[in-house]
């Protein structure tokens, strides 16, 4: 341990511990996504960020989304496009949810506890890469889009590429027409393995993100017709971490064994078209 | 004063009593509820502490400079203002914990600086500029590793302190090898003849985890020091034991130490014996103002343990399933520091034992010092962690004679009456009554689904404590309402309401009338401290003696004002009898005393007697039985474990409250339950503390119930507290793992021997079973 | 840097002085001296520190003092009747001692009413996942699922 770099202050986590920071007010959404290109950071329900400053986290500038009018689950043509301060509560007794994805709502209603959907936002859970967090594993399952603010316009990017130093405002995900028909998960070993898994329609491939596993939740694709998804899935798997809860060994099966699971479940290409 | 002994009739059994009206439940639901953390003084400073970030290491030396000159810091405290107290250590019966860490750190989160500033916020930041200059040290991260030939020293030199003396076929010793703390024994007939002339010899061996108290008020105090006084306000649950320590620490007279001790917000046994309150008095005496220190929960987890335990029993049986003899070899993780660990190797060796005969006994129980948390008091200290082991050995014996784990129980079970060693008091619970209840409740003769398994386990603990003793006072006014003082501290178990019933009861006076008065030192009769499930009987059968002799006074004043002898009178509601003659007492003690009124008051103590004819040095007063029967199954890809019922009961001696009673079994069920399935403190293989977080320190929530649950209280009356009642706060955390345990077994032919029952470990399990 | 923030506690509108960092259980206890507000684990996980924020029950250590700007905060302070009647929800509490220690009980209460506004009449499996808002180390959970069922009930029986 070097003197330049004295050690965090063992177990003293805590709201004191919050340092200072300067409040960015911002009355629309372009500007909004001006000032988190220049290093605001947005706040949708603070159930993260809150979190991580009362480890010592320092945030320069802190930037609530609250009032901005990116909340709201609509159908469009490509599918349904859930706003990226919908908390997780609005999302799962949204109609529109449970009329075109309702086992992705179903998984939102259930995450947590309802306290937490009450105040988390789908796009605070998706930006904060969290690995036990299950809604960005979720979207990749899926094959969902994550809508950013990108100039005077929007820029999508599929969920699995969202990259760990995003600075663009997260404007909405995107889940594409009937992917939810063919979207199962399994989060019964949380918080060891989780896993989602979604069936491309077109190819039959099977899409699997994994969570709680590695540093950030990551998605397999296994190509359609492969016989052995246990074995295949956890091959295919980078290294989980090891750590007092299990093994990587036995996350790595688990990956293979609840994906099995799932692909047996969900309906193949035909089936959901 | 009146000796207190175990019970040996059965009492009558009393009409059911009504539920007590709850002593500060009215507080508890509109917020006005007050806990240590809520204190506050004028003027009074806030303190932080800098913790180890190291499991071992040598102080080499620490600059304070940049924090003493940060705006707002008033006090800075380190091991050498510590060096200067009277005794710079503590722990129960070997002091080597030092107020604050000295030259020395032995686990990661051992306090080393502590600053007290006008805020928390200006606490943490001079937290931030003090530099630490360590010398890692290797760690010693099991017992293994510290018992090893050549392993480094924890401590240098023998700590302060003696070993505690116990009674007949008992020895105890303090720091008896390196880095051994302690070590219990106890031998009763010849273990070796008996395992050489046994039928069947089993030895098997248990590992038991580390878990945290998780009491949602972290540990608090404010302190000050005023005109040569002390004076604390604390989250404590033995103020009279935390003022003998800061007596000795500071080497103060105990009456210039004044304990106050409001409402507990959770401890079981993490806010038992001295932590860091010695250090807020020294922080308080150096600032020279009134300071508050509140650990984050963060700290708490840190601060204490129960310990992690290595058992290896070796058990003769007889071929028709009659239990011979047990030789016990018990390693517990001390962790750095002694705290309690010395009552908690004694009373692990003690119950080791079970609820069962044996005719030979080879007990050894060490606690071994270890670069990690203290461990100490949880709930039943030492009874957990033997009942788990005795209870899971139960079932493997009787699978492999082909018995029934039942039939093996009630075989051998200690009878009613029958002493549990001897020179002890006789068990006062129908054991096998108690099984029978859960096994109906369980359906245990019923056909069980495909694919699930049930277990069954029988613990028992000693309960009232060695040698025990409390005083309590009873007051009534002239207008008949009763205050109760007695020293036993409200932490959700209902003391108040109990004691306070007590007294009712004797008195016949109304219940909702009486009140538990606050705790102080200076006024409150001492007793030894809110532990091993003492305050019903123990406190309460002093509180029942000084409510008789409360009404002995109120008799004989009102025989003195009608000029009759007292034995003519009955107390009936706030007034006498007199030949059928109703006489209003409020009225007389008002025509006699004056408008200010009068409060009859006297004073009761009891006190449980020495007796080196008994194992550890008294008679146990009662006993303790936690019956507990699991349904549950297992999924076979994955190794995850569905607890489908859950039944847990125990044996009151007699209910005061039934949902208090009730309340007791399935708090510490479902604590040990947590502990069972995924709850315990881990620490990387560099010996940091991996989940220490309130969030990743995962406890059971109430999503995380077995699918049925259910608990059940029995009344034996054969308890020796007033009317035959029983102490039951710990009881229900006994065999809750040894029963979960004992059914995944029988759902999978696999035992799993070390806990948390985690899905790894049980899948590791069924493949050693079937390795293709 | 300080902000003013404006709300009303418990019924009455009030102003305050915050730093943005300062949180809302910080101004409940130190500010307003609503000290039934309990801060256990600092960390949204416990639950004690449970405040309504517009009928939405929120860990008050995790919430900013100025996400309050222009809300309604309710306390467990302000649950009774000005004439110290109970709700049907701390009436339940109490009548089947629905708590041990009581450090979690306020934030608990004011999650239950938040509860049974939703759903008034909430099956087993809803229950849970509420009170999976919170956690108590004392009671097992079977007193205060026994409590939320009999608000419930209590509630209807207003009701009828």
């Amino acid at each position: 341990m070097t003197s330049s770099e004295p050690p965090p202050l063992v177990a003293l986590r805590g709201r004191q511990r919050i340092a200072p920071f300067a409040l960015v007010r911002v009355g629309d959404t372009a500007a909004a996504a001006e000032a988190a290109l220049a290093g605001a950071v947005p706040m949708g329900g603070g159930v993260d960020l809150v979190d991580r400053m009362k480890f010592g986290e320092r945030i320069e500038r802190l930037m609530p989304l609250s009032g901005l009018a990116l909340g709201g689950v609509e159908a469009t043509e490509g599918g349904l496009r859930i706003g990226a301060t919908t908390t997780y509560a609005a999302l799962a007794e949204s109609a529109e949810a449970a009329r075109l994805a309702p086992a992705f709502a179903r998984l939102v209603g259930g995450v947590a506890n309802p306290r937490i959907r009450m105040k988390g936002t789908v796009g605070g859970s998706v930006m904060s890469q969290k690995p036990n967090f299950d809604v960005w594993p979720a979207l990749m399952a899926l094959g969902a889009d994550l809508v950013f603010a990108d100039g005077d316009g929007e820029a999508r990017l599929p969920a699995a590429a969202l990259a760990p130093d995003e600075r663009r405002l997260l404007l909405a995900v995107e889940v594409p027409a009937g992917a939810d028909a063919r979207f199962a998960f399994d989060r019964s070993l949380r918080p060891i393995v989780s896993v989602f898994a979604g069936r491309e329609a077109a190819t039959g491939a099977l899409r699997l993100a994994v969570g709680c596993a590695h540093q950030r939740p990551l998605l397999l694709r296994l190509a359609a017709g492969e016989t052995d998804v246990a074995a295949a899935a956890a091959a295919a798997l980078p290294p989980p971490k090891s750590d007092g809860l299990a093994s990587s060994t036995y996350r790595r099966r688990m990956v293979g064994v609840l994906a099995a699971r799932l692909a047996r479940i969900l309906p193949g290409p035909d089936a959901a078209s | 004063m009146s000796l207190l002994l175990p019970s040996n009739r059965i009492h009558p059994a009393l009409p059911s009593h009504p539920e007590p009206p709850q002593q500060g439940g009215h507080a508890k639901v509109t917020g006005a509820a007050r806990y240590a953390f809520d204190a506050a003084l004028p003027g009074m400073l806030h303190a932080k502490v800098l913790r180890s970030p190291h499991p071992h290491a040598r102080i080499r030396g620490i600059d304070t400079a940049k924090a003493a000159a940060l705006p707002g810091v008033v006090a800075i405290v380190t091991g050498a203002d510590a060096r200067a107290l009277a005794l710079p250590t503590y722990g129960f019966t070997i002091q080597d914990q030092p107020v604050i860490a000295i030259d020395k750190v032995r686990h990661v989160g051992e306090a080393v600086v502590a600053v007290a500033a006008r805020d928390e916020r200006t606490a943490l930041a001079a937290l931030a500029l003090v530099d630490v200059d360590y010398d890692p040290l290797p760690a010693l991260p099991d017992p293994a590793a510290a018992l090893a030939p050549g392993a480094p020293l924890l401590f240098e030199e023998p700590q302060p302190g003696f070993a505690l003396p116990v009674g007949a076929g008992s020895t105890s010793r303090k720091e008896p090898a390196p880095n051994v703390l302690y070590e219990y024994t106890y031998t009763r007939g010849g273990v070796d003849a008996a395992l050489d002339r046994a039928d069947h010899v089993f030895t098997d061996s248990f590992a038991f985890s580390a878990i945290n108290h998780y009491h949602l008020e972290p540990h608090v105090n404010v302190a000050r020091f005023e005109d040569g006084r002390l004076e604390l306000w604390s989250s404590n649950q033995d103020p009279f034991m935390l003022r003998a320590d800061l007596s000795r620490i500071f080497g103060m007279p105990d009456t210039d130490i004044r304990v106050h001790t409001p409402l507990i917000g959770g401890g079981f046994g993490g806010k038992s014996y001295c932590k860091m309150e010695p250090l807020v008095a020294l922080i308080a005496q150096k600032a020279r103002r009134p300071v508050r220190l509140a650990l984050t929960l963060d700290e708490s987890i840190l601060t204490l343990t129960k310990h992690a335990a290595e058992l290896t029993l070796t058990t003769a049986v007889g071929a028709d399933g009659r239990l011979l003899a047990r030789r016990a070899d018990i390693v517990l993780d001390g962790g750095a520091y002694c705290d309690a660990s010395v009552m908690v190797a004694l009373k692990t060796g003690f119950r080791i034992a079970g609820a069962y005969h044996w005719d030979a006994l080879d007990v050894r129980s060490r606690v071994v010092r270890t670069t990690k948390v203290p461990a100490g008091s949880f709930r039943g200290f030492g009874g957990t962690q033997a009942s788990y082991a005795s209870e899971c050995q139960m079932d493997m014996i009787a699978h492999r004679l082909g018995i029934d784990p039942y039939d093996l129980r009630v075989m051998n079970f200690l009878g009613p009456d029958e002493p549990f060693a001897p020179g002890d008091s006789a068990i006062d619970s129908d054991l096998k009554g108690g099984l029978d209840e859960v096994c109906t409740r369980l359906g245990y003769r019923a056909p069980k689904k495909a694919g699930h398994g049930f277990g069954l386990a029988v613990g028992i603990k000693d309960g009232g404590g060695t040698g025990n003793h409390a005083g309590a006072i009873v007051k009534v006014s002239q207008s008949g309402r009763i205050t109760v003082l007695a020293a036993t501290a409200e932490i959700g178990q209902g003391a108040g309401t109990t004691l306070c019933s007590i007294a009712a009861d004797v008195l016949g006076l109304d219940a909702a009338d009486a009140r538990y008065g606050a705790i102080d030192t200076d006024v409150t009769p001492l007793n030894n401290g809110t532990h091993v499930s003492c305050g019903t009987v123990v406190t309460g059968s002093a509180v029942a003696e000084a409510a008789a002799s409360v009404r002995e006074e109120i008799l004989a004043f009102a025989a003195e004002q009608l000029q009759c002898a007292p034995a003519d009178l009955a107390l009936e509601g706030w007034a006498v009898r007199r030949n059928g003659a109703l006489h209003p007492l409020e009225p007389m003690v008002r025509g006699y005393y004056g408008g200010q009124g009068f409060a009859f008051t006297a004073y009761g103590h009891v006190k449980v007697p020495y007796d080196d004819g008994a194992p550890l040095r008294s008679q146990n007063l009662f006993w303790m039985p936690c019956w507990t029967g699991a349904e549950v199954s297992v999924d076979r890809e994955t190794g995850r474990v569905t607890v489908h019922r859950l039944v847990v009961g125990s044996d009151a001696g007699r209910i005061i409250s039934r949902r208090a009673c009730e309340g007791q079994v399935a708090g510490a069920a479902i604590q040990a339950y947590g502990q069972a399935m995924f709850e315990s403190l881990r620490y990387t293989p560099a010996l940091q503390p991996e989940n220490a977080t309130p969030w990743t320190y995962r406890v059971a929530q109430a999503a995380d119930l077995p699918e049925h649950f259910e608990v059940f209280v029995t009344e034996h009356m054969r308890g020796p507290g007033p009317g035959g009642l029983k102490g039951i706060g710990e009881a229900g955390m006994l065999s809750i793992a040894a029963a979960i345990g004992n059914a995944i077994e029988d759902a999978t032919g696999v035992r799993v021997n070390a806990m948390p029952f985690s899905p790894e470990a049980v899948l590791a399990a069924l493949d050693a079973a079937d390795p293709a | 840097m300080t902000l003013t923030v404006s709300f009303t506690i418990n019924g009455a509108p009030v102003s305050t002085a915050v730093h943005p960092e300062t949180v809302l259980a910080d101004v409940i206890r130190d500010e307003f001296q609503l000290v039934g507000c309990k801060v256990g684990c600092d960390q949204a996980v416990c639950g004690a520190c449970t405040v309504l924020v517009d009928r939405i029950p929120m860990a008050a250590c995790s919430t900013f003092a100025f996400e309050a700007e222009g809300r309604d905060i309710v306390t467990i302070e302000g649950l009774a009747r000005p004439d110290g009647t109970l709700s049907a929800v701390q009436r339940a509490f109490l009548d089947v001692q629905g708590f041990q220690c009581g450090f979690c009980t306020g934030g608990l209460i004011l999650l239950v009413t938040a509860l049974l506004e939703r759903d008034p009449d909430p099956d087993r499996a809803t229950i849970t996942d509420w009170l999976g808002s919170a956690v108590c180390r004392c009671t097992g959970y079977l007193a205060i699922i026994e409590a939320v069922e009999t608000a419930a009930r209590l509630n209807r029986e207003v009701a009828a």
